[in-house]
C-alpha cells in the first residue's frame, strides 16, 4: 500500500469519526450552524482526498452525502432523525469501504451495487434536481466565482489559434477557475484539472498577486487564476469541475468574442482617420460589401505585425459571419483606441445568429447575467486595468507602503508613490479614486504616516477581491466605484463578508502554527521497545558497580559508576516518559463511539437514555485506551439492555422516564479510573447468590457469609455468564468474565457495586502504560520472584507468635483486620518453608487481589525494579501462576507471579 | 526523485508532485543563477508551477509536453515581466 493511501485511510477514519460525532450533536441541536459547517467540511475534505485515488465508487457516495449536507447547510433541507439514520448508515458503508481499501488497497467490486443504492437513497432526499442545480449555480454563495466581465484573457491565446477556433464555429465555453488558496491542502492540483478539461481549446494560467519579497512567499498558497476555452458542453464542464464548483464560473463565449486585436501599437493617424470615416459610413448604410472593401484596402497598407492589422484581420473574418453591426462597431472602436473591444452591448443582438444549443444557453444565461450587466462605456477604457499592468502597479505600490523606510526617506517615498498613483489613475480617468487619493495624501502628510494612503489603496484593491489585508470596508467604497467596479468580479453582487475573511485568515494562520505529525504506530512502538531495553540495560550498572567493588576492590570506580548510573537513569526515565507521552491518547478517542452506540441501541430497545460523558481529556497509553474500547462497549450495552428499564417501568418505579448513563474518566496517580454508572434496576444479590450456588461456584457454608457486594462479584466468574442465567437475572453478566479477563490482560481491575432498584456502578482502574511494569522482588527458597507493584499494599514483618492458625489456615491481625496468610511454599509448591529472620519475624507481603487483602509469607524483600514483561512462551506457556518473565540487568531471569491465579489455585 | 539538483542546474523529471514545490522553491532561492531544465517533466503540480513563477526564473529547457510548456511559458512570461 502506498504511503499516500495509508495517509488517506488514516485521515478517512478520523474524518468519519468526526462526522459521526457531528451528526449526533446535530440531532440534538439541529440549528447548530457551526456543526453543520463542520460536517459539510468533513465530507468535502473526504471527497477531495478520495479524488487522489481511482475510487469512483467511494467518491460518488461521499459526493452524494456532501450534496445532501450542502442542502442542509443552505437550509433547503432540515436534518431529522431519518436523515441522520441514513447518513449514519451511509457513513458506515463508507467506513466499510475504507476498511476494504486498508486491506486490499482498492474497493472490491461487490460494493458497487450497494453504493448505487445508497447514492440513489441519498439523492432521493435532495430537492427537485434541476431546481437544485440552478440554485446551486446562482446560489447566494458569496464565494462563488462569477464569470469575468470581459474576455480580455482571450487575447493571450495566439491569434492564429483563435482564428482557427472562430473558423471552426460551434459553441464555445469559457471557464474561469480560481482555485481557493488552500486547495493544495485538499489534494487538488489545478494544473491537472486544467490538463484534463474536456475538449480544451485554449487556456490562460496566471498568478493573481505579484510575488514580492521571497521571504514572505508561501508556495503552498494557491495564487493562480485559470481561464479555459472548451468545446465541451456546459453540463460536461460543470461535471468536470464538480468538486470545486464554487471556484469555477462557466459561461458561453460567442465566436466573435475571440476577435481581440493583438500586436504592436502604432498606425498612421491620418490613414486611420480616413479608414474609420469610410468604414463607419459603410456600416451606417448597411453596406457590408463596401465595409469589407475598405477593410481589405486598409489591411494592405498597415504593418501586419501591428494591433491595427490584427483588428482589421478580425474585421475581415467577422464581416461574412452573421454578427451584428454592434460587434463591428465595437471592433472599429477597438481599432481606433487600441483597447480590447467591448462586446458588452453586442451579445443580445448577436445571439440570434449564434449556433449554440438553446438549452445550454438557458442554463448558462443564469451564470452570465453579471457579464452583461456592465455596459457602461467608460468600462472599456479602464477594463485593460483588470488583472494586468495597472492593477499590478496598484498592488506593488501598496506593498511598497508596507516596507520599512528610514525617517529621512519617508517624504521621498510618499512623493514617488503618490506620483505613480496619480499618473495611473489619471491614465484610467478614475476621478473619484483620484479624489480619494488626494484626500488620503493630505492625511499622510499631516500624520507623517503611510497609513491613510495604505487604507485608501486597500479599499481600491479590495474591490477586485485581491484585498491584501482584510479590513472593514468604510462608506468610502461607493465613491470609488468607477475604479472598483472594474475589478469587481467576485464581490460585484455580494461584497464578501470581511469578518469571515479575517477569521479565515487567522484560522489558517494558527493552523500553520500548530503542526501535527502523524507517525505510524510501529515507529513509536519501536522507540518504546528500544527505551524498554535501555531501561533494562541501564539497570546493569548497579551490578557492575557492585562487582567493581567486590571483585576488583575499587571503591572509587564503583562510586563513579553509580554517579554515572544516576545520570543515565534520569535521562532514560525522562526519555521513557517522553515516549510514553507520545503514545498517550485521550479517553475521548473511545468515548466518541458511545453516543452512536447508545443512540442506536436505545432506539432499538425503545428506551430513553441520556448519556453523560466526562473526563474525555484524561489520557492513557494508546494500547490501553484502545483495548478499553470493546470492554466499555460491552458494559454500556449491558447497562442499556439489562440495567435501564423501559420508560413505563421507570415511571412506575418513580424515576424519570429518561435513564441516565454516566461514563467518567479520570486520572489518579499512575492509574486511570473509569466509572460507568447507570440509574437502572441494579443487581439483585439474592438471585446472584442462588445462581452461584446452583452453578457450584460457592458452597453452602460460604453462601451465608457472603456480603452482597462480594456476591455481586460472581457475575465476573467464568461460566457464570451463560445466556439464560444472565438475561433472566436482572442484568449484567453477558460476557462480563470476558470483560474482566480482557481488562486484566492490560493490568486493569474492575469493581462493581450495585444497589437493587437504584442502579449499578462499575469502576475500572487501569495503568497508564503497559510496556514497562514496576515489580517488587521478593526472595523465596533462595530464588527471586517478582510481584507487580500495583497489587502490593505494604510489606510488614510479623512475629511468629502473631500468626494464628484457624481451621488449617494461617491468619494475622493487621491494622485492625484479619488478613489470611499464605506461605510462598504453599502457593508455589516449594520444598522449603519460609524462614523467619533472627528475631523470629516473618516477612509478609500484603497484597490486594480482587478487592480482598491477603498476606504472602516470603523469605525476604529485595528492591523494586522496572522490567519489560514477556509472556512465557513455548512449552512453558501452559504453566499457570506466572504473568511472565523478565530479564534483569545482571542477566538473570525473573519470574513474575500472577498471584491471583495462584490464590485461586490454593 | 523527480527533482535532480546539480551544481547549477535543476532537472525536473517525470511527475513533479506537490511535496517537491517547497524544495524546488528553496533551492532556486539559494541558487539565483541556476538553470531550470524541465524537458523531461511529464506533469508539474500547480504548486510547482507557482514555485517557479515565484522565483521569477525563465526556463532553460521547456518541457516536451506541449501543455506543460504552455503553462510554464505563460507563468514565467507574466512573472519575469513584472520585475522589469
Amino acid at each position: 500500500m502506498s504511503d499516500l493511501l495509508k495517509q488517506f485511510v488514516l485521515d478517512a477514519h478520523d474524518i468519519l469519526e468526526r462526522m459521526g460525532g457531528a451528526l449526533l450533536a446535530l440531532e440534538k441541536r439541529p440549528d447548530d450552524d457551526a456543526m453543520i459547517d463542520e460536517l459539510f467540511r468533513a465530507a468535502h475534505t473526504l471527497k477531495g482526498n478520495s479524488g487522489l485515488f481511482d475510487i469512483p465508487t467511494f467518491t460518488c457516495v461521499v459526493h452524494a452525502a456532501e450534496d445532501l449536507l450542502d442542502k442542509v447547510r443552505d437550509r433547503e433541507l432540515s436534518i431529522d432523525n431519518d436523515m441522520t439514520d441514513e447518513l449514519l448508515d451511509a457513513m458506515d458503508f463508507i467506513q466499510r469501504m475504507v476498511e476494504a481499501m486498508e486491506r486490499t488497497g482498492s474497493i472490491p467490486e461487490r460494493f458497487s451495487d450497494e453504493a448505487e443504492a445508497r447514492i440513489a437513497q441519498l439523492r432521493a432526499r435532495l430537492p427537485e434536481p434541476t431546481e437544485a442545480f440552478v440554485s446551486h449555480v446562482t446560489a447566494e454563495n458569496p464565494d462563488q466565482v462569477k464569470p469575468p466581465e470581459d474576455c480580455g484573457w482571450l487575447a493571450t491565446i495566439p491569434e492564429n489559434e483563435r482564428f482557427r477556433l472562430f473558423a471552426e464555429g460551434g459553441s464555445l465555453w469559457g471557464v474561469l477557475y480560481r482555485p481557493e488558496a488552500e486547495c493544495f491542502f485538499k489534494g487538488e492540483d489545478p494544473c491537472l484539472v486544467l490538463r484534463n478539461v474536456p475538449d480544451r481549446a485554449g487556456f490562460v494560467i496566471r498568478t493573481l498577486e505579484a510575488y514580492g519579497d521571497p521571504e514572505s512567499i508561501d508556495v503552498y498558497r494557491c495564487n493562480l487564476e485559470i481561464h479555459v476555452l472548451s468545446r465541451a458542453g456546459f453540463e460536461v464542464l460543470r461535471e468536470h469541475f464538480r468538486y470545486m464548483a464554487e471556484q469555477v464560473a462557466v459561461y458561453p463565449i460567442d465566436g466573435f468574442m475571440l476577435s481581440i486585436p493583438t500586436g504592436s501599437d502604432g498606425c498612421d493617424p491620418g490613414l486611420q482617420e480616413e479608414f474609420l470615416t469610410q468604414a463607419r459610413s459603410a456600416l451606417g448604410d448597411g453596406n457590408r460589401a463596401a465595409f469589407a472593401n475598405s477593410v481589405d484596402a486598409m489591411l494592405d497598407i498597415v504593418n501586419p505585425q501591428s494591433k491595427a492589422a490584427s483588428a482589421l484581420r478580425w474585421l475581415q473574418a467577422l464581416v461574412p459571419s452573421a454578427v451584428s453591426d454592434a460587434v463591428l462597431e465595437a471592433m472599429l472602436l477597438s481599432f481606433e483606441t487600441g483597447t480590447i473591444p467591448d462586446f458588452a452591448k453586442a451579445p443580445a443582438a448577436a445571439s440570434a445568429g449564434s449556433e449554440q444549443a438553446s438549452t445550454d444557453r438557458a442554463l448558462a444565461s443564469l451564470t452570465s447575467v453579471t457579464s452583461t450587466e456592465h455596459t457602461d462605456a467608460a468600462v472599456i477604457q479602464v477594463s485593460a486595468l483588470h488583472g494586468t499592468l495597472g492593477f499590478q502597479i496598484l498592488s506593488t505600490q501598496r506593498q511598497l507602503l508596507d516596507m520599512p523606510v528610514a525617517e529621512a526617506q519617508r517624504d521621498g517615498r510618499l512623493a514617488s508613490i503618490s506620483n505613480t498613483l496619480r499618473a495611473l489613475l489619471l491614465q484610467y480617468d478614475a476621478r473619484d479614486a483620484l479624489m480619494m487619493l488626494e484626500e488620503a495624501l493630505k492625511h499622510c502628510r499631516g500624520e507623517a504616516s503611510f497609513l491613510p494612503l495604505a487604507s485608501c489603496l486597500d479599499e481600491l484593491l479590495a474591490g477586485g477581491g485581491f484585498d491584501p489585508q482584510p479590513q472593514l470596508k468604510t462608506s468610502a467604497v461607493p465613491e470609488t466605484k468607477t475604479l472598483v467596479s472594474q475589478h469587481a468580479q467576485i464581490p460585484a453582487e455580494g461584497p464578501p463578508n470581511d469578518g469571515d475573511t479575517a477569521a479565515a485568515a487567522t484560522g489558517e494562520h494558527s493552523e500553520r502554527g500548530s503542526r501535527t505529525l502523524k507517525v505510524p504506530q510501529e515507529k513509536i512502538d519501536r522507540l518504546m521497545d528500544l527505551i524498554g531495553e535501555m531501561v533494562v540495560a541501564k539497570n546493569a550498572l548497579p551490578y557492575l558497580a557492585a562487582k567493581a567493588e567486590s571483585v576488583y576492590g575499587s571503591r572509587d570506580l564503583a562510586r563513579e559508576i553509580k554517579a554515572q548510573f544516576a545520570v543515565i537513569n534520569r535521562i532514560a526515565e525522562d526519555m521513557q516518559d517522553g515516549i510514553m507521552q507520545v503514545r498517550m491518547l485521550p479517553m475521548g478517542h473511545i468515548f466518541q463511539r458511545f453516543p452512536r452506540l447508545v443512540r442506536d441501541v436505545s432506539r432499538q430497545l425503545g428506551k430513553k437514555v441520556r448519556l453523560v460523558l466526562e473526563g474525555e481529556s484524561a489520557e492513557a497509553d494508546k494500547h490501553i485506551v484502545e483495548s478499553l474500547g470493546d470492554p466499555l462497549i460491552h458494559i454500556l450495552r449491558n447497562s442499556l439492555d439489562h440495567g435501564l428499564e423501559p420508560p413505563d417501568m421507570r415511571r412506575a418505579a418513580g424515576k424519570p422516564e429518561e435513564g441516565r448513563i454516566l461514563v467518567r474518566a479520570s486520572q489518579e496517580g499512575d492509574r486511570v479510573r473509569i466509572e460507568i454508572e447507570d440509574d437502572g434496576r441494579g443487581i439483585d444479590p439474592v438471585l446472584v447468590k442462588r445462581k452461584a450456588f446452583e452453578k457450584g461456584l460457592v458452597d453452602e457454608s460460604r453462601l451465608d457469609t457472603l456480603s452482597d457486594t462480594e456476591a455481586i462479584q460472581f457475575i465476573f466468574a467464568p461460566g457464570f455468564s451463560t445466556a439464560e442465567t444472565v438475561s433472566n437475572l436482572s442484568g449484567r453478566g453477558v460476557g462480563m468474565d470476558v470483560v474482566n479477563s480482557s481488562l486484566q490482560k492490560i493490568g486493569g481491575q474492575i469493581r462493581l457495586t450495585s444497589e437493587k432498584g437504584k442502579g449499578t456502578r462499575i469502576l475500572l482502574t487501569l495503568p497508564l502504560s503497559v510496556s514497562v511494569s514496576n515489580v517488587l522482588m521478593v526472595m523465596m527458597a533462595g530464588q527471586r520472584y517478582g510481584v507487580p507493584m500495583d497489587t502490593v499494599v505494604e510489606t510488614v514483618r510479623v512475629p511468629r507468635e502473631d500468626i494464628h492458625v484457624i481451621k488449617d489456615r494461617r491468619v494475622a491481625v493487621l491494622r485492625g483486620r484479619v488478613v489470611p496468610l499464605f506461605g510462598a511454599d504453599q502457593l508455589l509448591q516449594l520444598p522449603e518453608e519460609p524462614v523467619a529472620n533472627g528475631e523470629g519475624e516473618f516477612a509478609v507481603l500484603v497484597l490486594r487481589i480482587d478487592g480482598a487483602v491477603i498476606g504472602l509469607i516470603v523469605d525476604g524483600f529485595a528492591q523494586t525494579t522496572d522490567v519489560i514483561l514477556k509472556p512465557l512462551e513455548g512449552p512453558l506457556a501452559s504453566l499457570t501462576g506466572f504473568l511472565g518473565s523478565a530479564l534483569l540487568g545482571d542477566g538473570s531471569v525473573l519470574l513474575v507471579l500472577d498471584l491471583k491465579e495462584l490464590m485461586y489455585a490454593a | 526523485m523527480p527533482l535532480k539538483f546539480k551544481k547549477n542546474r535543476v532537472q525536473l523529471v517525470g511527475e513533479v508532485v506537490v511535496d517537491d514545490a517547497e524544495n524546488l522553491f528553496v533551492w532556486l532561492a539559494s541558487h539565483p543563477a541556476a538553470e531550470i531544465d524541465a524537458s523531461e517533466a511529464s506533469h508539474l503540480h500547480a504548486a510547482v508551477l507557482q514555485a517557479i513563477a515565484a522565483s521569477r526564473r525563465s526556463i532553460s529547457k521547456l518541457p516536451v509536453d506541449p501543455f506543460l510548456a504552455a503553462c510554464l511559458n505563460q507563468l514565467t512570461m507574466q512573472n519575469v515581466d513584472q520585475r522589469m
